[in-house]
């Protein structure tokens, strides 16, 4: 791993992975400034007491929160505007640094200048690219054991299976957005209220529909207190049924307790990938990575449960539950 | 013996109290740019010391210095560092050369000891990460075992000879006990500075205990309380005296643990923060009680005290300001708490880093968590000078009288 990705403090990148090393090395390292006013160590300055020095989420302050800061080595980004199987573009990463997440203990860096914004988004791929080289190789340890490869061969198998497989995922979804990025179409208007309730009744129903089931989680008023109160996001599955011997071996993968999931009470109005009816409408159709907050909208190769008319109903009757518009 | 403080000049006096109000003065906002530099981790925004990027630390450009904000922070709080230690200078000769009072020339000297000590932890702040983090002769377990071993030597080498294998077993045993000790001792020294934000924390303390020296100096040199305004006789004036001195201490411990919550270090396990975070809180709590009984005991036994009043006073006024600050921090660092959201108001609000908001309630919260420490010092110092036990007046206390002689009365009246 070393030999790939270097230490916090000196990182460093194979060939071929995209990446801007000059980029990560401002990022990295401890904090220091220059004459000039430029500035070194913005992850630990700014992340890594939330997310830790290796991106895990398990900082100094991670229990604190609910939810815990975003383990980046699983490779997963909650907010995207990527659909569900792709990763997220560089724009929806910075985009949540400048937005924070509300209701969380993400603040914004609206106030941080754009390259040093540029900085911290390249370094948070790298921890994603490097964290998930790391369990490609933990699972290879599982699955070959005795047999595992050995010598040149192994780092040569790591590079192409791991290592560049992840960068060439990161990409593709940059060269390629017309594939990957999610279109919002325009909002239906509602040229009166009866449009709009009647569009709000849609939703409705929609939203109680047996396919849909989003009132499992939500709750039939969309109050967050469904039947299946006991979620969890793919952070925390492997931690269910964990005894805390196997907690305490298993340290460094799982250093935090077992945390559930909320499902979000609509009535506050407040959403941490945002309230506009464009991000209701996203995060509907793509879905909420890393969370059984499934994709409803059309997918590649996949009807989906909602049309993209369903979908704005349903962001209608959502945020009219808060007395939105 | 003389009577010390009549035998001060009344101009020196008066000096030493003009010098140690600039110094209060000075070291107050001295706090507050400290605070920013931490709030802004500009701290290693000039990585050299004493120098500044090279320069002269006293002659690095002023155009330098004033167009990068981080530059301007640091080398800012240096620069006001060194005023500070002037002032300190001066009010150390003043005390030293024109107080007749010993105790003045202590606190002269302690005061004078201390801004040394803070530069030099400022500048090591800087520039010690760089030693520390090197393979120093650190290492827990050889210093353990080092210390362990010396200690061991010298105190069996001191048992005299010709003693019985008894009482030889006994001396052997009792060095094997304290040889541990001091090498447990040794080792937690070592520990602490091993953590790469110790001298963070020490410095982040040290800065508070010296602002408190500076009111104590404030007050002592004060017209009142050299002049011959007699003490308040009350027989709650232990209790008052106490709960007073209690206050500062227990107001000095809660910002050891704030400093521990500022600075804790990124790879520090989870749970450190969390506990960091109660222990302050349930300090927070027992001042707020401590404040409300001083409060309730100075109103009642010693309404002819104003001076004393106003201090207790105002430093309920302050810790309430201080708590105010604390929540706003918190919201302002890491948003409204989930069960306030869940339970209370459903509040939208997003964290924004380095926001005016975020830097003014975290400094803020820092600089009057100083000034508290320092109004409860002084609080506590004159409780000492202003009240007194009845029976310390008549001089029928069992412990004599040469305790009687200690009070404040006595002192000033002989």
């Amino acid at each position: 791993m070393e030999e790939f990705f270097g230490t916090p403090d000196e990182p460093r990148l194979p060939d071929g992975t995209g990446l801007n090393l000059k980029l990560i090395e401002t990022a990295a390292g401890p904090v220091a400034g220059n004459a000039d006013g430029t500035e070194q160590g913005l992850f630990r300055q700014h992340c890594a007491a939330c997310h830790g020095i290796t991106g895990d989420g398990a900082g100094a302050m991670a229990t604190t929160f609910d939810p815990y800061p975003r383990d980046f080595r699983r490779g997963t980004f909650k907010y995207t505007t990527t659909r569900a199987d792709a990763k997220p573009l560089r724009s929806d990463l910075r985009r949540t640094l400048l937005r924070g997440i509300p209701g969380t203990g993400m603040p914004s860096f609206a106030e941080l200048p754009p390259e040093q914004l540029d900085a911290l988004v390249e370094y948070v791929i790298y921890l994603s690219l490097r964290g998930e080289t790391e369990q490609y190789l933990v699972q290879l340890v599982v699955d070959e054991g005795e047999y595992l490869p050995l010598g040149v061969d192994a780092k040569e198998m790591v590079l192409e299976d791991a290592v560049l497989w992840v960068a060439e995922q990161w990409a593709v979804v940059e060269q390629n957005p017309q594939e990957y990025v999610v279109p919002v179409p325009p909002r239906p208007v509602c040229g009166s209220d009866a449009e709009r309730a009647a569009s709000i009744a849609r939703g409705k129903e929609l939203y109680a529909s047996k396919d849909a089931q989003c009132a499992q989680c939500h709750g039939p008023t969309g109050a967050g207190d469904g039947e299946d109160e006991r979620i969890y996001d793919d952070w925390n599955k492997p931690k269910k049924g964990v005894t805390p011997e196997q907690t305490a071996k298993l340290a460094r993968l799982y250093t935090l307790p077992l945390q559930r999931l909320r499902a979000r009470d609509f009535r506050d109005g407040a959403f941490h990938g945002g309230s506009s009816p464009e991000d209701l409408y996203r995060r509907i159709h793509i879905g909420i990575k890393g969370t059984p907050m499934p994709a409803a909208g059309p997918q590649p190769g996949a009807k989906g449960v909602f049309t993209p008319e369903d979908i704005w109903d349903v962001v209608n009757y959502i945020l009219s539950l808060s007395g939105e518009k | 013996m003389p009577n010390r403080s009549n035998s001060t000049s009344p101009i020196a006096i008066r000096a030493a109290h003009y010098a140690a109000w600039l110094l209060a003065c000075a070291t107050f906002p001295l706090i507050w740019m400290g605070g920013l530099v931490t709030t802004y981790s500009a701290g290693m925004a000039v990585p050299d010391w004493p120098r500044t990027h090279g320069d002269n630390m006293f002659l690095y450009p002023l155009g330098s210095w004033l167009t990068v904000w981080d530059v301007f922070l640091e080398h800012g709080h240096r620069l006001l560092g060194s005023l500070v230690g002037l002032v300190t200078i001066a009010l150390a000769a003043l005390l030293w050369f024109r107080d007749k009072r010993p105790a003045m020339w202590w606190l002269a000297g302690v005061a004078l000891v201390g801004v040394c000590l803070q530069g030099v932890l400022g500048g090591l702040r800087v520039v010690g990460s760089k030693i520390f983090e090197t393979e120093i002769f650190w290492t827990p377990a050889p210093v353990f075992l080092s210390v362990a071993a010396a200690l061991l030597v010298l105190t069996v080498q001191a048992v005299p000879a010709g003693q019985s294998g008894r009482r030889q077993l006994r001396v052997w045993l009792r060095a094997a006990v304290v040889s541990v000790l001091f090498g447990a001792l040794a080792w937690f020294g070592i520990a602490a500075v091993e953590d790469r934000l110790f001298l963070a924390k020490v410095h982040g303390c040290t800065a508070p205990m010296f602002f408190a020296l500076a009111a104590s100096a404030v007050a002592a040199t004060s017209s009142r309380w050299v002049g011959d305004s007699p003490p308040t006789e009350t027989p709650r004036a232990r209790r008052i005296q106490c709960l007073t001195s209690l206050g500062a201490a227990a107001i000095y411990v809660q910002i050891v643990l704030g400093a521990n919550l500022r600075h804790v270090a990124p790879d520090a396990a989870p749970w450190w923060f969390t506990l960091w975070v109660w222990l302050h809180v349930i300090v927070a709590c027992g001042i707020v009680l401590l404040i409300v009984w001083q409060y309730l005991a100075a109103r009642r036994h010693a309404g002819d005290q104003p001076v004393l009043q106003r201090r207790i006073s105002l430093m309920a006024g302050l810790f309430s300001l201080q708590l105010a600050l604390g929540i706003t921090t918190w919201i302002t660092n890491y948003g409204w708490p989930l069960w306030f959201t869940q339970n209370f108001v459903a509040v939208e609000y997003t964290v924004v880093a380095e926001s005016f908001w975020q830097v003014l309630s975290t400094t803020a919260h820092v600089g009057v968590g100083s000034l508290c420490l320092a109004t409860a010092t002084s609080a506590a110092l004159w409780s000492k000078r202003l009240l007194i036990p009845p029976s310390k007046v008549l001089g029928v206390e069992k412990d004599g009288a040469k305790k009687a002689q200690a009070t404040p009365r006595k002192r000033h009246r002989k």
